[in-house]
């Protein structure tokens, strides 16, 4: 194997020297055709991509070899969405070639890559509620493999891919009712309708649940047996691991390494996408760490809400977190764990049951419940103020911001956001920034030096490190743990199952807007919070 | 630190460009529409056989170039910036007051009854007459601010319909309850007393000095108070500001009082410092020109008072050339109509050109200050 050397060794590209690059292309090309006989279907040679001062893609080049499945694993701002946007057609490189199947190719615009073999599965999917599956896909743009399109013929296509690739969907069901694995086979499925030689996932597994996962990954390699191939971009280290043939590594723009899927660990990916060692924080959890109190400092007592159109309504949810512990929501996203959290910052009225907080009433005045929403620019910021004055609207009480009579001390309160930003890993001159400016762990930073300064005796922490990268995780997950050890009440709500295992002491599971089950950390395992998050009460 | 460090300059320079973003566009704007004036004018004051310099000079005495114009380029623009201030300050709560006008009305209206009603002297009438005309655009603005806080109704919609109230409701005062006795035409009784003259000689009175200081208010209020910036988070992100512990619904209502407030009382004030009585066409549209000042001024008020100035001072510079050359007043219109469209078109380049990468994946990847700004690895995990 010619080019092992260079792929298990992540220090061996430098990628300073431009020439040096494309000659270790040239050597994996040619190693790829010697052993598969076959052009690579997609290569990158050299690709850049400049947006004002920032280098999103700084000379990229990367082959992708039929029927493989090739991950893309970066840090956030390391360039993976600025190349697959690239490859996809909706925005154009400075610079560097594309080629597919050996043939160079200009790519003009996503409905150019469509018709080249190129389809992406996005994140968010593009499907139409109100339509049924068929006329979905109808709407796809179709018209460079079919003629004339005809329902009835588009529907037995559908329905004769669903069987040659045991890909179930069913062409008459209404999106609206499908769940969200589902909808995404519909995407798969329009893709492969469209005749895909390249399929871009983008974090496709962000919205599924493990069974779902090992679904979509025996799909994958389904796919990849036929001669797809898949490029699937994930910052999960785990299912990079499992699913990958092999991984490229982005940092800071640059390609760093490939890694054959049966070489990698946790520890050279890591390394490769930080750039240095990463040192795995472990956390205690279990009732070791619960000084159990007479009263729960958060407690919600058979709640139930009202029923509308657009929520999940709650119905007799139960919870109590004691201080000093960490009770993990686990849950597909969109089982309640918004409304709850609604329900307890006062935000919805439960029509049954109650709120308490250390034992008083309903959480009216919210002094002392630390909130960090699941969607930072959505709920958390706002966009117009600086951050200093982001700050200064959760300060009503601090007499570094504001006098008695509610005038702002603009200087005071710039210098003690300064100090409380710092005491989160910020610096100073942050203070004077527009949320804009900052990227999603900046972001996230400012929000915890605005929940999380002088010891909050109670925390919701929703989706706390969504988006983030290994360090910034690492940074939200070690501070929740020492604010745990100083005695705050925390509900953790995680889709992610590994890091409601990692920090949680106990572990409640959300289905539909129920409480279906809930255990300690050390009865749990993945196998069991997966049946229940599907909504199998075990 | 010194106060000249670097960081210290680059935050200068980043104020420096967020006063940019602000104020630029308009400012294009303006000096585009100057010379908009200067060409589109002059063409057609050409076209319709008129003397471009005698027409210019017209504009110009009748606004800042001579005392007398001066005078009542403040005069006309009081009102204007007002219902500017108003509409402003609703903006900045993320509610779009397109009611000015109609607040003005029921503010001149609540006004006039103040003023017949209270007693004297003339200072405590006058003040009782303003603080009618404020309440009265209060109630009126609040009205429509609850239908939206509380019943989701659309704003633009619900103050646009008010206008159209207000303004029949001072028609009907004018020709029944307040109809002056003997009068020919649909008019209140004379006021006893009226807002004093500032410049001698010119029509401009105290309610221009009354304006400014609320404009000063104003732009303290949302700028250095608490109140303020929690009314201004909900402008900026209205489910934020929620989780952030604000009452929304409750900041939309109180921004609307104020916003009504205002404009009423620029209606109170055009009544007790101009006319001196109520009749129907007392306002020609200076809550509309107000919404004008306020958007071009992206609901700053300082720089919504500039633009209003700007606006009256045009409007009595058209009046004047009118007199002097016969051009009609739609003239000024037109150059009007043309300075916002420069304005707003520039702003939407503007908007474009300056976040790079706001619609692209730059944005979405990274922060472009990020690296610089986070401390050295070692001291995160603290």
């Amino acid at each position: 194997m010619s080019d092992a050397p260079r792929l298990s060794d992540p220090g061996a590209i430098v990628m300073s020297d431009l020439s040096d690059l494309s000659d270790l292309s040239d050597l994996s090309d040619l190693s790829a055709r010697g052993r598969h006989s076959l052009p690579n279907a997609l290569e990158l040679q050299g690709i850049c991509k400049t947006f004002g001062p920032v280098r999103a893609n700084d000379n990229i080049s990367l082959a992708v070899r039929p029927g493989e499945v090739h991950s893309i694993l970066g840090e956030n701002g390391a360039g993976k969405t600025t190349l697959m946007r690239i490859i996809a057609g909706v925005i154009t490189p400075d610079s560097g070639t594309i080629s597919l199947g050996g043939q160079p190719v200009n790519i003009r615009d996503p409905l150019h890559a469509s018709e080249l073999g190129i389809q992406m599965v996005h994140q968010h999917f593009a499907l139409i509620d109100t339509l049924t599956v068929t006329e979905n896909l109808y709407l796809a743009r179709l018209r460079s493999v079919y003629r004339r399109l005809d329902l009835q013929e588009l529907r037995r296509d559908i329905q004769e891919l669903s069987e040659t690739h045991r890909l179930p969907v069913e062409p008459d069901a209404l999106v609206a009712n499908l769940s969200v694995g589902s909808q995404q086979r519909v995407e798969i499925a329009r893709s492969l309708l469209l005749q895909a030689d390249v399929l871009i996932l983008d974090e496709p597994t962000s919205v599924l649940t493990p069974h779902e996962t090992s679904d979509l990954f025996r799909l994958i390699r389904r796919l990849t047996a036929t001669g797809v191939s898949i490029i699937f971009i994930s910052h999960k280290l785990s299912e990079v691991m499992e699913i990958s043939d092999r991984i490229s590594v982005l940092r800071d723009g640059r390609y760093i390494t490939t890694i054959e899927g049966d070489k990698a660990t946790a520890e050279n990916l890591s390394e490769a996408m930080v750039g240095r060692p990463i040192v795995e924080r472990s956390f205690v959890t279990g009732d070791s760490n619960i000084q159990r109190q007479d009263e729960p400092a958060l407690a919600v007592r058979e709640v139930t809400t009202s029923d509308d159109s657009d929520s999940v309504k709650l119905q007799t949810v139960s919870l109590e977190v004691y201080p000093g512990e960490i009770l993990g929501i686990a849950g597909v996203d969109g089982n309640g764990q918004s409304e709850l959290i609604d329900v307890l910052l006062g935000h919805r009225k439960p029509t049954e049951g109650s709120v308490e907080l250390s034992g008083e009433g309903h959480p009216t005045g919210r002094s002392g419940v630390a909130h960090i929403p699941d969607d930072r620019l959505a709920k958390g910021l706002i966009p117009n103020m600086t951050i200093w004055q982001n700050l200064l609207l959760r300060r009503a009480d601090d007499s570094r911001f504001l006098t008695k009579r509610g005038v702002v001390r603009k200087e005071s309160a710039r210098t003690a956001t300064s100090q409380d930003l710092e005491a989160f890993g910020l610096k100073r001159e942050v203070a004077d920034l527009l949320p804009s400016m900052l990227s999603g762990g900046m972001q996230q930073r400012v929000l915890l030096a605005r929940e999380l300064t002088g010891a909050p005796s109670v925390v919701i922490a929703a989706q706390p490190t969504r988006g983030l990268d290994i360090e910034g995780t690492q940074f939200v997950r070690t501070t929740l743990d020492r604010l745990r050890a100083e005695g705050a009440a925390i509900l953790l709500v995680s889709t992610e199952l590994d890091e409601i295992l990692a920090l949680a002491d106990r572990i409640a599971v959300m289905f539909r807007g129920q409480v279906i089950g809930e255990m300690t950390n050390r009865d749990a395992d993945l196998v069991r919070l997966g049946l229940l998050m599907g909504g199998e009460a075990a | 630190m010194t106060p000249t460090t670097v960081e210290d300059r680059r935050s200068r320079r980043r104020t420096t460009a967020h006063l940019w973003t602000t104020f630029g566009p308009a400012a294009v704007g303006v000096v585009a529409g100057f010379f908009l004036i200067i060409i589109v004018g002059g063409l057609l004051m050409v076209i319709s056989g008129i003397s471009p310099l005698e027409g210019f000079d017209g504009l110009w005495k009748g606004s800042f170039g001579s005392t007398i114009g001066f005078g009542s380029a403040l005069l006309r623009s009081t009102p204007v910036i007002l219902t500017g201030l108003g509409v402003a300050v609703a903006y900045r709560a993320g509610v779009f007051n397109v009611g000015a006008e109609g607040q003005l009305f029921i503010g001149g209206l609540c006004g006039t009854i103040g003023a017949l009603v209270a007693p004297g002297p003339a200072a405590l009438n006058i003040a009782l007459a303003l603080i009618a005309g404020f309440l009265g655009g209060a109630l009126w603005a609040g009205l429509p601010g609850y239908l939206k806080a509380y019943r989701g109704v659309n704003e633009i919609i619900s103050t646009v319909l008010f206008n159209f109230v207000a303004i029949q409701v001072v028609a009907y005062a004018v020709n029944g309850p307040l109809e002056e006795a003997g009068s020919v035409s649909p008019q209140s009784e004379r006021l006893p007393y009226g807002i004093p003259g500032l410049i001698p000689n010119t029509s401009a009175n105290y309610g221009f000095v009354l304006a400014v200081l609320l404009t000063a208010f104003i732009w303290w209020y949302t700028t250095r108070t608490h109140q303020g910036l929690r009314m201004r988070a909900v402008g900026g992100n209205p489910l934020a500001a929620r989780y952030v512990g604000v009452n929304d619904r409750r900041s939309i209502v109180w921004a609307m009082l104020i916003s009504g407030g205002l404009a009423g009382l620029g209606g109170a004030v055009e009544v007790l410092g101009l006319h001196h009585r109520l009749f129907p066409g007392f306002s020609p549209g200076f809550g509309f020109e107000g919404l004008i000042a306020a958007i071009l001024a992206s609901g700053n008020a300082i720089a919504t008072m500039v633009f209003a100035v700007l606006i009256g001072g045009l409007r009595s510079g058209g009046e004047e050339m009118q007199r002097n050359t016969g051009a009609p007043i739609a003239f000024v219109f037109i150059i009007q109509g043309l300075i916002i469209l420069v304005a707003a078109g520039s702003r939407t380049r503007y908007r474009r050109s300056a976040v790079p990468g706001q619609d692209s994946a730059a944005a979405h990847d990274a922060g472009p200050y990020d690296a610089k700004l986070l401390e050295s690895p070692e001291s995160m995990d603290a």
